[in-house]
């Protein structure tokens, strides 16, 4: 089937560096998309190509099935958000907002119409006639998405949007931005490098490394069932040990791990071949820390508290160290620095992984 | 800060001595109500009289004024065009030969330009006059003007175009509608450089100048021959006073634009 968005083995390189290595995706309409990654995986550089600034290497873009890979940014159907905002400093914030139903060629008094509605929509009424350096940070990613989203565009593109609000503002701007999302019904791409912003906003996520796509699923998939180290290491935090053997015993496997000096439990999987490298992962919150019984022994060697939660940093025996949280119920930690502790976790919290 | 020392103070006075006294003097013999240049004989504008009714200086005064105007619009114009170049098109070949050469006429000794330019016009046979004058004047504050709008260009977010790009504008429009407004500051900046460079040099445009078409500071340079007058005094006062008016105009539009640009 023909996604909304769809993004043939899109390359583009420059010279000798690639930015963006054959890609391919399918986005569709009313997704909250993002691309998520460090800084010069090539995931701006595939948000670019979308909205015409980057001419691919090779490779198709094609929107509602029509190959737009050739038409130049001011004929696409696309509106971008830019990192920086791009107001026009020289125009007031009613202006700016007019700036692309004027190039349509919009009447007037239709013109006026769709201001009013989108200032009332992000609350900018009040600011139509000021200029932009008026304003405040927050005030200014409201005119940029005003501006972009004044021209009702297929799909709104937004380039780290949120990256120079303070957190506080930030949080508050995700939850707005999907609200706004969901009443409008658009298609939204948003670049990231902020995996918690990716996890907020997000219906699917596409998690890219090095000019390439490694996995894409809902913020649920890629956090709970990671298909490569560097997804689960990049999404939030968790405890990786590589695995020396593996014996499996109907749907469970049997896991010796030099690395954490023990025996692991994980359910069984087709998806990571055990001839090969592979590796165990657990996330902290699900390892649950005992002062007796079996599991992985250790001492506590760091505790940290958050408000939210205690942070354990066990010691291994095997000289690995293991991340444990515990959410903040009200009492006290029985455990201090320095305790002997078994740490254990249930088959079902192990996740096997590739390279 | 701490306190300046005597010795600081000292050594700011004598500065301040070498390169303004000479001018002070200037301006306070150019009030001189005696004949003799260098003898007080009490306050007078007498000569600032004598100035504007003598036809050779008001002559020489609108050949500059017509020379400046026109080679500094025009060196505006092609310095914008190079300060786009050189921002814009990061990678092309030649870019730092081409970075080079619209840099050298900032070095280069003025009489190997002034010499190359005679040249240049005795063998394509133009005739020598305000004409070729506005051509060497508009070459050598070229220069100038374009490190001014190149300064304010690389300041410019590049993504303002490419907002009005993604918004429909096609690229020339964007460039005239959203780059061009943010830039009328360095323009205005540049142009008013280029002006005043124009207004006071002697060496190109004595080299590049046919017969009739005589600057101001030609006018005066040869007056000067026959002697210092107090009414040369008067007339360098009055192009200073033009040239700092010029310069301090210049200033305040890029300091302002410098402050909208930090504000925004």
């Amino acid at each position: 089937m023909q996604s909304y968005i769809s993004i043939e083995n899109l390359a583009k390189s420059y010279g000798v560096v690639t930015a963006v290595n054959n890609i391919s995706l399918g986005i569709e309409k009313g997704e909250f998309f993002s691309l998520l990654g460090p800084s010069g995986c090539g995931k701006s550089t595939l948000l670019r190509m979308i909205a015409g600034f980057e001419t691919p290497t090779s490779g198709a873009i094609k929107l509602e099935g029509a190959d737009v890979t050739d038409v130049p940014a001011h004929k696409r159907p696309t509106n971008m958000m830019f990192q920086s905002y791009a107001l026009f400093p020289h125009l007031t914030v009613g202006k700016n907002i007019a700036f692309g139903l004027q190039q349509d060629g919009l009447a007037k008094s239709e013109i006026r119409k769709r201001i009013d509605e989108v200032a009332e929509k992000l609350q900018l009424t009040a600011l139509l006639d000021r200029k932009p350096a008026q304003l405040s940070g927050g005030q200014r990613q409201r005119v940029a998405l005003a501006r972009a989203l004044v021209k009702r565009p297929k799909v709104l593109l937004l380039d780290e949007p949120l990256g120079a609000l303070d957190k506080n503002l930030r949080t508050e701007t995700q939850l707005e931005l999907v609200r706004l999302q969901r009443e409008l019904g658009l298609t939204f791409i948003i670049v990231t490098h902020d995996q918690h912003e990716a996890m907020t906003v997000s219906t699917r996520i596409a998690i890219m490394k090095q000019g390439q796509v490694l996995q894409v699923g809902s913020p649920s998939e890629v956090y709970e069932t990671p298909q490569s180290r560097y997804v689960a290491k990049f999404l939030g935090e968790t405890n990786v040990f590589a695995g020396s053997r593996a014996d499996r015993s109907g749907s469970e496997l049997q896991i010796d791990s030099d690395e954490a000096g023990g025996r692991l439990h994980a359910a069984f999987t087709d998806r990571v071949a055990l001839d090969a490298p592979f590796w165990v992962s657990v996330r902290p919150e699900r390892v649950e820390l005992a002062t007796s019984g079996s599991g992985l022994e250790g001492t506590v060697e760091q505790l940290t508290y958050t408000g939210v939660e205690r942070h354990y940093r066990v010691r291994l025996k095997s000289g690995a160290t293991l991340d444990a949280r515990r959410v903040n119920l009200g009492a006290e930690s029985d455990l201090g620095v320095g305790d002997r502790v078994f740490a254990s976790w249930s088959p079902q919290a192990s996740r096997l992984l590739a390279e | 800060m701490t306190k300046p020392s005597w010795f600081n103070r000292l050594s700011i006075l004598f500065g301040l001595a070498f390169l303004y006294l000479p001018i002070v003097v200037l301006v306070i013999y150019s009030f001189n109500g005696s004949k003799l240049v260098t003898v007080w004989g009490g306050f007078s504008t007498q000569w600032y009289a004598t100035v504007l009714n003598n036809p050779s200086i008001i002559e020489g005064a609108k050949v500059s004024f017509l020379v400046a105007a026109v080679s500094a619009t025009a060196a505006t114009i092609l310095g914008t065009l190079a300060a786009v170049v050189m921002v814009r098109l990061r990678r092309f070949r030649g870019r730092a030969l081409f970075n080079g050469m619209l840099l050298a006429p900032m070095v280069m000794p003025e009489v190997v330009m002034a010499v190359s330019m005679l040249l240049m016009f005795v063998t394509l046979g133009i005739d020598r006059g305000p004409l070729t004058i506005t051509l060497a004047h508009t070459t050598f504050t070229l220069c100038f003007a374009t490190v001014v709008l190149q300064s304010r260009l690389v300041e410019l977010d590049p993504s303002l175009e490419e907002a009005a790009r993604d918004l429909g504008c096609p690229p020339a429009k964007a460039f005239v509608s959203v780059a061009l407004p943010n830039m009328v500051p360095a323009i205005v900046s540049a142009w008013l450089l280029s002006f005043t460079l124009s207004l006071d040099d002697l060496v190109i445009s004595s080299f590049t100048t046919g017969p009739g078409a005589s600057t101001l500071p030609m006018k005066i340079y040869s007056q000067i021959k026959f002697g210092v007058t107090p009414e040369i005094n008067a007339i360098s006062t009055i192009i200073l006073g033009i040239v700092v008016l010029g310069l301090v105009a210049a200033q305040l539009v890029s300091r302002r634009s410098e402050q909208r640009a930090t504000t925004a």
